[in-house]
């Protein structure tokens, strides 16, 4: 027989901790990536800004555009 | 010096999944075939205001304890292109499931820390296994080409 996995239980002051926590990385990631996009848009402007639409790329993604099929792909 | 009160025991329940469209290995990026070529997870130690960071690496498996505020810091560069997804760890038992124990990499590591019961092999199948059982995406950079 299987021995019973001891639960631990929850206090409701450190589950409020935890929500607290993860919304506050969340937002740190948010504003982290909108530092990134402002970067981007800088450097790649409206290729950028059309990327991810059905819009045609300006520029083939052969010559270091950001058209498809790597439109999105910011990595 | 403050007095912290710790608790007794803690233990993540809600993990955020990182699929991350690049692996530090070319083997394995040609092995795990799709879009996401790597799989790890964080999860909150409450009243410790630490991240457990969970990485099955090539080079062995990586458990860093993050501080929190530091934890804010790097989560840009960590995630950088990748998707995160939340997910709450299942309750019930795994039991024996042997297709779901399969070797020991990125995607077994996490399957097993997140207690799903599933064949995956690959970052992608994981992925969406993982988003047709409740898992909520919570960021996504770069990947908005990927069926979600």
């Amino acid at each position: 027989m299987t021995p019973a996995t001891p639960t631990i239980p929850t206090d409701p002051n450190l589950a409020q901790e935890q929500l607290n926590a993860q919304n506050e990385l969340v937002g740190s990631l948010q504003t982290q990536t909108r530092g990134d996009m402002a970067s981007l848009m800088a450097r790649y402007g409206t290729q950028l800004a059309m990327s991810g639409t059905n819009i045609p790329p300006l520029v083939s993604s052969t010559t270091g555009g950001l058209g498809q099929p790597t439109a999105g792909r910011l990595g | 010096m403050d007095a912290i009160n710790l608790p007794t025991a803690v233990e993540p329940t809600t993990w955020f999944v990182v699929f991350n469209p690049t692996s530090s290995s070319k083997l394995l990026s040609l092995l795990a075939f799709g879009h996401y070529k790597h799989v790890s997870a964080f999860g909150y130690y409450q009243g410790f205001k630490a991240w457990l960071v969970c990485d099955a690496e090539i080079s062995g498996l990586r458990l860093p304890l993050v501080a929190h505020d530091a934890m804010r810091a790097i989560i840009g560069k960590y995630t950088a292109g990748c998707t995160i997804v939340k997910f709450v760890r299942r309750a019930e038992p795994i039991g024996i499931a042997p297709l779901s124990r399969i070797g020991f990499f990125c995607v077994t590591a996490v399957k097993h820390l997140l207690a799903v019961r599933c064949n995956s092999l690959t970052p992608d199948s994981l992925y969406r296994y993982i988003l047709a059982n409740g898992g909520q995406i919570i960021h996504d950079t770069g990947n908005a080409d990927y069926p979600h």
